[in-house]
C-alpha cells in the first residue's frame, strides 16, 4: 500500500453515550532521519508523521504530535463517546508536506 | 569494572537527557511526578524486536479531568515517542500505540490533569534486538 493509505477500524455495535474504541493503521515509512541504508550506506532521510487529529462531525475529539519514535505503519488506538451518528474525520501530516485524511461513518445502534 | 563505571556513567546521560525532554514537554520537574496507581502502563516485559513494541495507557480518572498524556522512552536518542491531547467526546482517557525502542529502557507514560499535576506509571522493557535502525 502507498504512504499516506489509513484504516480505521470501529466496533461493529456502538451504543450512544457510551465510549467505545476506535483503532486505525497509517502506512507510512516513518524513517527517524538517524538510520543508514544498508546498500549505499548513505542516511536515508527523515520522513514521518507529525501530528494526527480525529474529529466528529467538526468537533475535535483528540489531536496527537508524533515523534520519530513510533513505529513504521504505526497503529493507533483511543476512544470515542458520541450521541448521535455522525462522521469520525482523521486527518493526519508528515514532515515532507505529506497530509492526508480518512473518514469513517459512525452509526448509532438503534435502541431497543 | 572499567566497564561497569563506563555504563553508569552513560546511563547517568540518558536520564540527564530523558529529565530535560520530560521538562520541555510536560513543563514539569520531572522529581515531581509521581507514579499513580490510576494511570496504568501495559507493555511486555520482554521484546524480542525493539522495533514494534505495543503499548497501552488508562488514565482512571474521567476524561473531562485529563488533559493529555504522554510517551517517554528513557534510553531512546530522541525519548519523547507522542503526546494525545483529549476532549470530553473521547469518552475515555485512553491511548495505545506501537512504539520503538533502540535498547532496553524505562518507558513513562505521563497523564497531565487539567488541574495542572502530572502523574504517571513507569514500566522496564528488556529488548533482545533495537528497533531503530
Amino acid at each position: 500500500m502507498e504512504t499516506g493509505k489509513a484504516i480505521i477500524r470501529i466496533p461493529g455495535e456502538i451504543r450512544k453515550d457510551v465510549a467505545f474504541t476506535i483503532k486505525f493503521v497509517i502506512i507510512h515509512p516513518m524513517e527517524t532521519g538517524t538510520r543508514k541504508d544498508a546498500a549505499s550506506g548513505k542516511v536515508v532521510a527523515a520522513h514521518h508523521l507529525t501530528a494526527i487529529k480525529l474529529e466528529f462531525d467538526g468537533k475535535p475529539v483528540a489531536d496527537m504530535t508524533i515523534g520519530t519514535g513510533v513505529s513504521s505503519n504505526p497503529t493507533f488506538g483511543t476512544m470515542l463517546k458520541v450521541n448521535k451518528s455522525g462522521m469520525l474525520k482523521l486527518s493526519y501530516q508528515d514532515n515532507q508536506g505529506g497530509s492526508w485524511e480518512k473518514t469513517q461513518e459512525i452509526s448509532i445502534q438503534a435502541e431497543k | 569494572m572499567l566497564a561497569l563505571s563506563g555504563w553508569s556513567l552513560f546511563a547517568k546521560e540518558s536520564e540527564d537527557k530523558v529529565s530535560g525532554v520530560i521538562k520541555t514537554v510536560t513543563g514539569k520537574n520531572p522529581a515531581d511526578i509521581k507514579q499513580d496507581a490510576r494511570v496504568s502502563l501495559n507493555v511486555p516485559t520482554i521484546a524480542e524486536s525493539g522495533a514494534n513494541v505495543p503499548v497501552k495507557i488508562t488514565v482512571n480518572i474521567p476524561v473531562k479531568d485529563v488533559k493529555s498524556v504522554h510517551v517517554f522512552v528513557d534510553n531512546n536518542p530522541t525519548p519523547h515517542i507522542m503526546g494525545i491531547n483529549f476532549s470530553e467526546m473521547s469518552g475515555e482517557a485512553y491511548l495505545e500505540a506501537r512504539v520503538r525502542f533502540a535498547k532496553s529502557s524505562a518507558i513513562r507514560g505521563v497523564a497531565i490533569l487539567n488541574d495542572g499535576s502530572a502523574i504517571m506509571d513507569q514500566k522496564e522493557v528488556k529488548v533482545t534486538v533495537g528497533g531503530c535502525g
